[in-house]
């Protein structure tokens, strides 16, 4: 009777306390997958964009100056991505520019949903919680020479020439406020009588002229940890503001100078690119 | 007389009162827990229906609510004299409200058998106090339909599921200390989950409870007992194909329970309320909200 008892209670001990087991941590290096969900932040509440056919007066966004627009096309740079974490974990994302190829250089595209898809893989296992990446394409990615893969420029739309780099953001539609003439856009024409084109960018800095340094080194801290390793498969979410893009430092009018195409006419644009970009949460 | 009584007690109790192991982002919702027991002598069939919330804390969510409704047939039956078969049989219906559309699957669940052997039948201490003691060994079968492609496809947690599309062991044990017309019932459940065809494996789930009960007779005819005690439950986090952890999985939760089952002749009828106390579920990214169990029962 005894050993029934205590067999029994030793039974019911076991399965009553019993939790999950606990997992086995292995050390081997993870992933992370980094999203970019481009929005319109409009009372205070996250709104998914919508691009519509060039030419269209349907205006769903307003900017700070209260002039209505929309958007025909809207494209980024994000490159040189780099994770820190509390305990001193860094990991640095592989950069490569060469004829045969391209590596850390992402074109997150609104048009194309796998492009705000970045997957980093080989993460040293720990926990994060910052993340530095450069809006734009630096020097390294311009003086290497014609560069395939997402900087080819026969495919990815947005080079320059070698004096002006890359174009790190391309936004282009139209607003009723707009006296159009856009020339040199991809979607835009220049008899849209409303049309916009707004291309920032620059990677050199040559005070006077119209080079100007326009891409953004941004650092963004989550509000938790996010454990890396090789069982884990966690989703970073970020979002871009296309609202916060025409105005936080500055707030762009767009009957001034709405036909931008080279690096000195978008420094103010470029400016407000270091409040457009947001953490927004984590999947684990 | 007191054995006949203590003996309904515990039915009562157990028959009345289940968790479910379950959070609303992957985690099989199928795994209602907590092992029903049943007088020792006594068989019984009857229908359940659980009803348990979630809400969604995402932002990006806008407050999507998900509805598990859970109708169950439980039938007992002692083969022999120390062991007792339990089934249990779901059918579900899972419901999202969400701003931007309502969307729900429904269908059998998966089917329980677990087969219980009595350790301590009535076990009499000095003082009064009876001991009873149970432990079971039993599978899960996916009798449900499981769809792997439910989250890629349309965006819903693969416990919509009405089945988990995989096969599963169970153990369980349920202790019942009884004095006079009450007592402390105790149970445990260990659901250990295979993976399914697709390589979706739901995360191990646990389960157990405390409840202090005790019956009384307004008339003679009809008993009433309320209880009222702890439930907790634990699901591990589910594992895709690939073997890494599905994002949002897994969970905890603590609740307090309250209950009242009423019986006349071999009828029963039951309901119970638990509140949560204190929880975590997929990353913290869904509450639960408070649950709510009916039945109805004939003992034979």
């Amino acid at each position: 009777m005894k050993k029934f008892l205590f067999l029994s209670t030793l039974l019911f001990g076991v399965l009553f306390f019993s939790a999950c087991k606990d997992e086995e941590e292995t050390k081997d290096p993870g992933t992370l997958e980094v999203n970019f969900d481009n929005i319109a932040v409009i009372n205070n509440v996250q709104q998914q964009l919508s691009l519509v056919t060039p030419g269209s007066t349907d205006y769903a966004y307003t900017n700070a100056l209260g002039q209505k627009f929309n958007i025909n096309l809207l494209r980024y740079y994000i490159s040189a991505i780099e994770l820190d974490g509390p305990n001193g974990e860094h990991y640095h994302d592989h950069m490569e520019a060469t004829a045969s190829g391209s590596k850390g250089y992402y074109l997150v595209d609104e048009s194309i949903p796998a492009s705000q898809l970045i997957l980093l893989e080989d993460i040293p296992a720990g926990e994060y919680n910052k993340i530095t990446f450069t809006v734009g394409v630096d020097s390294s990615g311009v003086v290497n020479g014609a560069s395939g893969g997402s900087l080819d420029p026969a495919t990815c739309h947005m080079f320059w020439n070698w004096n002006s780099g890359y174009i790190a953001v391309k936004y282009e539609g139209q607003s009723d406020v707009s006296n159009g003439g856009v020339s040199g856009a991809e979607t835009v024409t220049g008899d849209n009588p409303h049309g916009m084109a707004y291309h920032i960018g620059g990677w050199k800095d040559i005070p006077g002229g119209v080079f100007v340094y326009n891409n953004k080194r941004l650092s963004l801290t989550f509000d938790t940890v996010v454990k890396v390793e090789s069982k884990e498969a966690p989703e970073l979410h970020m979002v871009f503001d296309v609202i916060k893009m025409f105005g936080s430092h500055h707030n762009i009018d767009f009957t001034g100078n709405h036909n931008v195409h080279k690096p000195a006419d978008g420094v103010e644009v470029a400016h407000n690119l270091e409040h457009a970009f947001a953490y927004d949460h984590i999947h684990q | 007389m007191a054995r006949n009584v203590i003996a309904l007690a515990v039915f009562l109790l157990f028959f009345s009162e289940t968790t479910m192991a379950c959070d609303a982002c992957g985690c099989s919702v199928n795994g209602v827990g907590v092992g029903l027991m049943a007088v020792y002598r006594q068989n019984y069939v009857g229908m359940q229906y659980q009803y348990a919330p979630f809400r969604s804390q995402l932002e990006h969510a806008h407050g999507a609510v998900d509805y598990f409704h859970s109708f169950e047939l439980v039938a007992r039956l002692r083969v022999l004299r120390r062991i007792n078969l339990q089934l249990n049989q779901p059918y579900r219906l899972n419901i999202r409200r969400h701003p931007d559309g309502d969307d729900k699957r429904s269908g059998l669940g998966d089917t329980r058998l677990v087969a219980h052997y009595v350790l301590l039948d009535q076990h009499q201490f000095k003082g009064g106090l009876r001991l009873y003691t149970e432990a079971g060994i039993g599978v899960k079968a996916p009798t449900g339909p499981f769809d792997p492609d439910i989250h890629d496809a349309h965006n819903l947690p693969e416990n919509f599921n009405p089945g988990n599309g995989s096969w599963g062991g169970i153990l369980q044990a349920n202790i019942v200390l009884g004095y006079q017309t009450g007592g402390l019932t105790l149970s445990g459940n260990y659901q250990y989950n295979g993976p399914s065809t697709s390589g979706y494996r739901f995360g191990h789930q646990w389960s157990g409870k405390a409840l202090l009960y005790n019956q009384f007779w307004p008339n003679g005819a009809i008993s009433l007992t309320p209880y009222i005690g702890l439930t907790a439950e634990g699901i591990g986090r589910d594992e895709q194909a690939d073997g890494k952890y599905a994002a949002s999985t897994g969970g905890k939760g603590w609740f307090a329970a309250a209950g009242l089952n009423l019986k006349f002749n071999q009828w029963l009828l039951g309901a119970a309320l638990s509140q949560p106390l204190s929880q975590h579920y997929s990353n913290a990214e869904v509450e639960a909200k408070a649950r709510m169990t009916m039945n109805l029962s004939f003992i034979f």
